[in-house]
């Protein structure tokens, strides 16, 4: 039996609401409020994000992993694997399969089909991480619809929060959502075609054909979990599929955080499962050029899960941006400030056990562990033998600064000095606060963030926030 | 004694502080060396060897990199010259590389010039660009200078109490006493509200906390001290100059063992100078100073890891009035680097050159009366290297 074993979404603090763009572009304020990802955030560091949220609460047992899928629409490389970034970031071992699924807005519920096939195969478990970052023309209406955010998952074998009881894809051609090499904007063909032509037609198709192999209809399922272009659309595909509107995700995951592309059937999916009982089924579908219909059935752990309320605790630390213009920053919309930061793919592969797998040194003559690792211990300058290891992931502020010389889309930067649980001491920047929420003795936690792409690739590193995870 | 009795400087000078967009780095160095050798009374020819300080070379100028920018302004050609980096301390170490050679008895008579070239660039091209731009690409990025020496303050304040106002006291005073010195790139007072509602650079450090960007250089001459009573009667004596060095750019935040309500390098510097020129009581035997102070809250540290007073007790000194002029211990009556400005290299040099004019009663409306022993101290990187000499006249 094939399990989803746990499920997080990430959604990030920034809001671009109607207000805002109104102020900006003029018009009447609409009700959006889509979530946007900071400066430093991307699609491989909110799939890390997400992923953390569940390997944190397991205890940091990410050993158990032996696959970890990709997917997003919008990788910060078009060239080079994601995956890779994201399970070294993770700490997972390095006997590990991975693969990035790109190109289409089905590439999530592709990457859960494939690792549940590989758990079926190995007995294994495996980690979705389904993430995105749509950019639509700036000031039109898609701008609004679009939100960021990502959806992590793990497979196994043992017993979940769901167990799968079947899956279905269908294969078809057709253009809603495209862009091509060469153009930013995602672009998005004629609204009611999309809606009539493509979701009602290949969706329904997809979930009548899944219903009949199991034996069930439409009325048999408790939640039916998928993604529309927009939440009127939303409403219709449900009733197209013959499902009422309990059966269906609450429409106002359109409004606030917004269209997740790839990862939205994803954010649907954990909206209904925190709202559906043990025992029921829920199927996930996903539309792009044709569909994947996957049917779960709830367990009795998922009510657990649904006490973790993440969704909820998610949007609870929502914050609106301060101005259009940040956006326009963050997206680099508009040219700020250049900086050409030195880097080194040599240095950095060299030092990416501890820069992206935060291993530090513990000094076997006094235990002091060191961060950057040291050839000498900093305390007892003992050239004894270290040990290696992973720096906790959260810790107490020994004193900061904000700083407004520094540049920053999101200034001013607020540098912290950090005592990590269990040894170690980090100076980095803490993101997505506000000066006045810093102080000596606050607990935070680590983020994976990016920092700039001195030398022509993207350097990720270690930020922190306050205090979140449980 | 080490050195202390055995190296004497006996001519010492240095060029008007400021944007000197005017000036090239040759200018700079060739005005500030010959202007010291003349102090001396002696030729070029003279000098045996010399030592240069500049720190971040080819970065705001064309210069600086190595012994040949010292010899070509001057056509010093054929002698041994050294080019000196060493953060902030680098120009005080350039005089302590200078002394050392002459107390190992290799010269008589040796140049130290000390030179930075920083408004080729706008501010933010200089010290920003440092740390934004180059460097490590991901350790401690997000710092400039301000804020790193922010995080003391910060943590002083956890630890002591605030000393917000205190660090406003210390922008009055050195613009006051900038105002009395034709050299110094700012000359003019601020008041405390000045201090205190300037923009906020980073917090708590305010704009008038900062010392600025500034064009400068300086140079002393150096000769064995027998050698110095031939050429002149009026000399000072360095007793005893000392460096010390902890971590770097990339460690010292990380390094779990800091306080970060001091410097151990400037504390263990003291330690060695004291001891090399028997300073027991260094509140009473130093009769004038000139301290690093990049910004307000280090110049505060500096009085207690320089032992003018115990842990937590500078808030005090400073209100005292025992750092102004006219107290027990005037501190930075140059107007330090806070007016002065802080060209690195040059500043060490710089403020040796002041401790001279001091010790030699030609300070002028800052003249500090009778003083017999001064002191100069210099803090480079973010706390890392420390430099403190003492000198007697």
């Amino acid at each position: 039996m094939t399990s989803i074993l746990d499920l997080a979404p990430y959604l990030p603090t920034y809001r671009l609401t109607g207000q805002i763009t109104a102020a900006a572009w003029g018009g009447r304020a609409s009700g959006q409020s889509r979530s946007v990802a900071n400066y430093d955030e991307d699609t491989v560091t909110m799939a890390h994000a997400a992923l953390s949220e569940i390997l944190c609460e397991s205890g940091g047992n990410s050993g158990s992993l032996q696959a970890l899928y990709f997917a997003s629409a919008n990788p910060p490389y078009a060239e080079k694997s994601c995956a890779d970034i994201v399970a070294f970031a993770c700490d997972l071992p390095q006997r590990l399969r991975t693969a990035d699924f790109t190109g289409s807005p089905r590439a999530g519920t592709q990457a859960l089909l494939t690792a549940m096939d590989y758990v079926a195969s190995s007995g294994g478990t495996a980690a979705v991480v389904v993430s995105d970052m749509r950019l639509a023309m700036p000031g039109s209406a898609l701008e609004m619809q679009m939100g960021d955010g990502a959806v992590a998952l793990t497979v196994g074998a043992g017993e979940g929060i769901a167990e799968v009881v079947g899956s279905l894809s269908w294969s078809d051609e057709f253009t809603d959502f495209w862009r091509l090499p060469e153009q930013r904007y995602t672009r998005a063909a004629d609204a009611r075609f999309v809606q009539e032509q493509g979701y009602e037609r290949v969706l329904g198709v997809a979930l009548q054909q899944l219903l009949a192999e199991h034996g069930l209809t439409a009325g048999d399922l408790g939640a039916v979990a998928f993604a529309a272009p927009d939440a009127k659309g939303h409403q219709a595909v449900g009733k197209r599929l013959g499902l009422r509107p309990d059966q269906i995700a609450d429409p106002g995951i359109y409004r606030d955080p917004g269209h997740l592309g790839t990862a939205h059937p994803f954010l649907a999916l954990t909206a209904v499962l925190e709202r559906v009982t043990p025992g029921q089924y829920v199927a996930l579908l996903a539309f792009g050029s044709g569909a994947d219909a996957i049917l779960l059935r709830t367990t009795p752990a998922l009510q657990a899960w649904q006490a973790k309320r993440r969704l909820a605790a998610q949007a609870e630390r929502a914050r609106p941006l301060p101005t259009y213009g940040h956006f326009l920053s963050f997206r680099r919309l508009v040219d700020g400030e250049k900086i050409e930061p030195y880097s080194s793919l040599m240095l950095a592969w060299r030092e990416q056990e501890s820069n992206l797998r935060r291993k530090a040194h513990r000094c076997q003559a006094c235990g002091q562990i060191h961060f950057p690792p040291h050839n000498v211990c900093p305390k007892c300058q003992s050239r004894a033998e270290f040990a290696k290891v992973r720096l906790s992931d959260r810790g107490t502020i020994v004193t900061f600064t904000c700083d407004r010389l520094a540049p920053s889309p999101d200034a001013p930067v607020i540098m912290v000095v950090v005592d990590l649980d269990g040894g170690g001491r980090m100076f980095t920047q803490l993101v997505d606060a506000k000066p006045d929420e810093v102080a000596i003795g606050k607990r935070v936690e680590f983020v994976f963030r990016r920092f700039h792409e001195g030398g022509g690739a993207v350097n990720y590193f270690w930020k922190f926030r306050l205090e979140r995870r449980g | 004694m080490g050195l202390s009795g055995e190296v004497a400087i006996i001519g010492a000078g240095a060029i008007k502080f400021g944007e000197n967009f005017t000036q090239s780095y040759f200018d700079m160095v060739e005005e500030a060396a010959r202007t010291a050798l003349a102090d001396a009374g002696i030729e070029p020819e003279r000098v045996e060897a010399a030592w240069l300080g500049t720190c971040y070379a080819y970065d705001y100028t064309t210069e600086g990199n190595a012994g040949t920018s010292l010899a070509e302004p001057l056509g010093l050609y054929g002698i041994p010259i050294s080019r000196v980096a060493n953060y902030c301390a680098t120009g005080m170490d350039a005089v302590r590389n200078a002394a050392l050679a002459i107390a190992a008895g290799e010269y008589d008579v040796a140049l130290v010039v000390g030179a930075e070239k920083m408004r080729d660039v706008e501010p933010r091209g200089s010290l920003v660009a440092q740390h934004v731009e180059r460097g490590h690409p991901v350790y401690a990025k997000g710092r400039t200078a301000p804020g790193q020496f922010a995080l003391l303050a910060t943590r002083y304040f956890e630890v002591y109490g605030n000393a917000r106002e205190e660090m406003a006291l210390v922008a009055v005073k050195n613009h006051a006493n900038g105002a009395l010195n034709p050299r110094a790139h700012f000359q003019k007072p601020v008041t405390v509200e000045q201090v205190l509602n300037a923009p906020e650079v980073a917090a708590p450090l305010g704009l008038l906390d900062c010392c600025p960007t500034t064009d400068g250089a300086a140079a002393v001459v150096l000769a064995r001290t027998s050698v110095a009573k031939q050429i002149t009667d009026r000399y000072a004596v360095i007793r005893g100059i000392s460096l010390a060095v902890t971590s770097g750019y990339f460690n010292a935040q990380f390094d779990p063992t800091w306080g970060f309500t001091g410097f151990a390098s400037t504390q263990k510097a003291a330690a060695a100078a004291y001891k090399q020129a028997g300073i027991t009581d260094p509140r009473r035997e130093i009769d004038v100073a000139e301290v690093h102070d990049c910004f307000t809250i280090t110049e505060l540290l500096n009085y207690e890891d320089l032992g003018f007073c115990g842990p937590g007790e500078a808030r005090r000194l400073i209100r005292e009035g025992v750092t102004q002029l006219g107290g027990d211990l005037p501190v930075n009556t140059s107007g330090g680097l806070k007016a002065c400005g802080h060209p690195i290299g040059a500043s060490g040099v710089r403020m040796v050159v002041d401790i001279v004019d001091q010790l030699w009663g030609r300070a002028g409306k800052r003249q500090v009366a009778g003083a017999r022993t001064g002191l100069a101290h210099t803090l480079g990187g973010p706390g890392a290297v420390a430099s403190v000499a003492v000198i007697s006249a």
